[in-house]
């Protein structure tokens, strides 16, 4: 069974990216939304296994809120992609799993296995 | 600004301690003077008892005298009257004669005068025949003839022959056979003793008193008793207590209060005449003489505690002037200090803003490129992308140290190339086929300039990891960054295949070298690749020199970034 994955992401061309890497990956990306308020209905609707989400959106919900909001409803393994890691530190998420932007796609690959080696 | 209030706070010490002292010496002052005037006041006083003591004895010794005489002039009409009878007496000129004689001679006798058993005056000083006048009602008449001996002092009195005020010294005259036949009276003028009293100028301005052993006043200088109220004597209560301790005491200076006023009081008793002397003086007086003598002494004191008190009031306004003007400066400080913080703070956001922008555009750019080598089919393209979005990475890796760099002002550049290295072996999938060894000295660059070195490192590292080892060619890299004075040296040493033979690295035509030239030219430094045993990539550049190169970079070379 592929990884069904939901994609957190305003940015189409980045979007794109992400999904030919997550293909070679072998991934399956179930939804992508643009916004935080997508996103939670997009989780209600797919129950992903794997939350990518970028952290800047947006409207007046970010990706932190968003995926708090999707974790408080259905645990899901959740990896941040995003150039600001210190957010995460001052939001409350110090054990968030999060890469760089620019991430190359050996690392994002990297760490999906570690995000669903751990089966979050 | 902990560290800064120690300053204004010493300060303000310096200032209040000046206040202090000038209150202090305000107080040195006020107290000498004090003592000074204390110590005056006492001498005062003993100088007071000293006059008191010495006036009265001199009066009491005047008086002494005084009243011999006048004592001596009485035994002296009673001798006049040759022992006749009244009637031929009172006619006899001669003997009137005698007595105005008598009178004449002592100026503070007002008249002598002889009187018979009855009472009538049959010879007087200063009229002949005597005028038909009876003291047999005076009181010292009915002493004598009562059976007093001795002499006599009337009290005050005005004289029934004279009309003048004055008292009596009088004694009797007797007989062959002691019987009484009248008494001879000497009137003393009391109007001569107060001008006496009065002419003699004393020093706190006493008053002289001349009073009966009974302390009835006779003469009293200033202020006169009269005959019909004649008042009671000045400090009688202090004389009286006096007497009463020590009646033998015939010469003291006694001091306190009486009549309502502290006084000090000297009295005498005038020598064998029931008669004594005083001398008071009142609070006023001594008062008036302590201020006298304290004027100059007390003026120089008020200048001076003036003065005292005006640099006092100034010390201290200047020293609460200083103090708010440094709670103004504080509060402007702290003022100043929340708006650099609260600016601070407004800059860091919008810093990490940029930050965050600038990668995200990276990361926009790399997936265009990444997506771009997805859509070609000529693997030598695929690379070049691939390359590119490298060179990308390693821009963004400096941007993503120096948003993470918190405080620190520039690029921790050992650190940085840990982390390009590691990406860069993971991008070519090289593993642990290629070790690296980074030695570095602590070298932080700014953005510029470490944006630059990073690219170059980038290239040389890159072009190793894609030629130097091939697969079954194992080896290192050898990356080192030192300082040397005011300049740095970077060497990338590995042990790959080499480079073919003959290879000039300036006419290369690959991009990354060309890359390496024109950013070595930027940085200001000089590069150089040898290739003897080893591929060794050197360049020596000048930190924090990259402004004064900018002019040099060719256009080019931009254009290739």
């Amino acid at each position: 069974m592929p990884i069904r994955v939901l994609i957190i992401e305003d940015e189409p061309l980045i979007v794109l990216d992400l999904k030919a890497i997550l293909g070679e990956l072998g991934c399956e990306v179930v939804a992508v939304a643009g916004t935080a308020e997508e996103a939670l209905e997009a989780a209600g609707r797919e129950r992903p296994d794997l939350i990518l989400a970028d952290i800047r959106l947006p409207g007046p919900m970010d990706g932190i809120d968003a995926v708090k909001a999707i974790q408080a409803r259905s645990p899901t393994p959740v990896l941040f992609v995003t150039g600001n890691w210190r957010e995460l530190r001052d939001r409350g998420l110090p054990d968030a799993m999060a890469i760089g932007k620019p991430y190359l796609p050996s690392v994002l690959r990297q760490a999906i296995q570690t995000v669903m080696g751990h089966g979050r | 600004m902990a560290g800064n209030g120690g300053v204004p706070a010493r300060r303000f010490g310096r200032d209040r301690l000046a206040g202090y002292a000038a209150l202090a010496c305000l107080g040195v002052v006020a107290g000498v003077f004090g003592l000074f005037a204390a110590a005056s006041y006492e001498r005062v006083v003993a100088r007071a008892e000293q006059q008191a003591h010495d006036s009265a004895f001199f009066f009491a010794d005047h008086g002494s005298r005084l009243f011999e005489a006048a004592d001596l002039a009485t035994s002296e009409a009673i001798a006049a009257l040759e022992g006749e009878p009244w009637d031929k007496a009172a006619v006899s000129r001669r003997a009137a004669q005698a007595l105005e004689r008598l009178s004449d001679r002592f100026p503070y006798v007002d008249a002598l005068f002889l009187t018979d058993t009855e009472g009538r005056i049959r010879l007087v000083s200063n009229s002949f025949p005597a005028p038909d006048v009876d003291v047999s009602d005076r009181e010292y008449f009915t002493s004598h003839r009562e059976g007093r001996r001795g002499l006599y002092v009337s009290r005050l009195l005005v004289s029934r022959t004279t009309g003048n005020p004055g008292f009596v010294l009088s004694r009797g005259i007797y007989g062959d056979n002691g019987e009484f036949r009248g008494i001879a009276a000497t009137i003393v003028a009391t109007s001569y003793l107060a001008e006496f009293y009065r002419s003699i100028n004393l020093p706190f301005d006493p008053t002289i008193s001349l009073f009966r052993a009974d302390f009835h006043p006779l003469v009293r200088q200033p202020g006169n008793a009269e005959p019909e109220n004649p008042g009671r004597l000045q400090g009688e209560a202090l004389i009286r207590k006096a007497l009463a301790d020590s009646p033998s005491t015939e010469l003291a200076t006694v001091s306190g209060k009486a009549g309502g006023e502290e006084l000090i009081l000297g009295y005498a008793k005038i020598e064998n005449v029931p008669l004594y002397v005083s001398v008071a003086i009142d609070r006023p007086a001594l008062l008036r003489v302590w201020f006298d003598e304290s004027r100059v002494p007390g003026v120089m004191a008020a200048v001076a505690l003036a003065a005292l008190g005006a640099l006092t009031v100034f010390v201290f306004r200047q020293a609460r002037r200083d103090e708010e003007a440094k709670r103004l400066l504080e509060s402007t400080v702290e003022a100043r200090t929340a708006d650099l913080r609260s600016a601070n703070r407004q800059l860091e956001v919008l810093v990490q803003e940029v930050h965050h922008r600038v990668k995200n555009n990276l990361q926009v750019i790399s997936s265009m490129l990444r997506l771009q080598s997805i859509q070609m089919n000529d693997d030598g393209v695929r690379k070049a992308l691939q390359d590119s979005v490298n060179r990308v990475h390693a821009m963004s890796l400096v941007h993503e140290m120096l948003s993470g760099a918190g405080d620190r002002a520039g690029l921790e550049f050992r650190e940085y190339l840990r982390d390009l290295t590691d990406q860069l072996r993971e991008s070519y999938g090289v593993g642990d086929r290629v070790a690296i060894a980074i030695e570095c000295d602590d070298l932080t660059l700014d953005m510029t300039q470490g944006i630059l070195l990073a690219l170059i490192v980038n290239e040389i590292f890159s072009n190793a990891l894609k030629h130097a080892f091939p697969p079954g060619h194992p080896g290192e890299m050898r990356i080192a960054l030192e300082r040397q004075g005011a300049r740095a040296r970077l060497t990338m040493r590995d042990n790959g295949i080499g480079l073919p033979a003959g290879f000039d690295w300036r006419k290369a035509s690959s991009l990354g070298l060309q890359i390496v030239q024109s950013l070595a030219v930027k940085l200001g430094g000089e590069a150089s690749l040898t290739t003897a045993g080893s591929t060794c990539f050197t360049l020596v550049f000048p930190l924090g020199n990259v402004a004064a190169a900018d002019a040099e970079l060719p256009t080019d070379a931009v254009g290739a970034l």
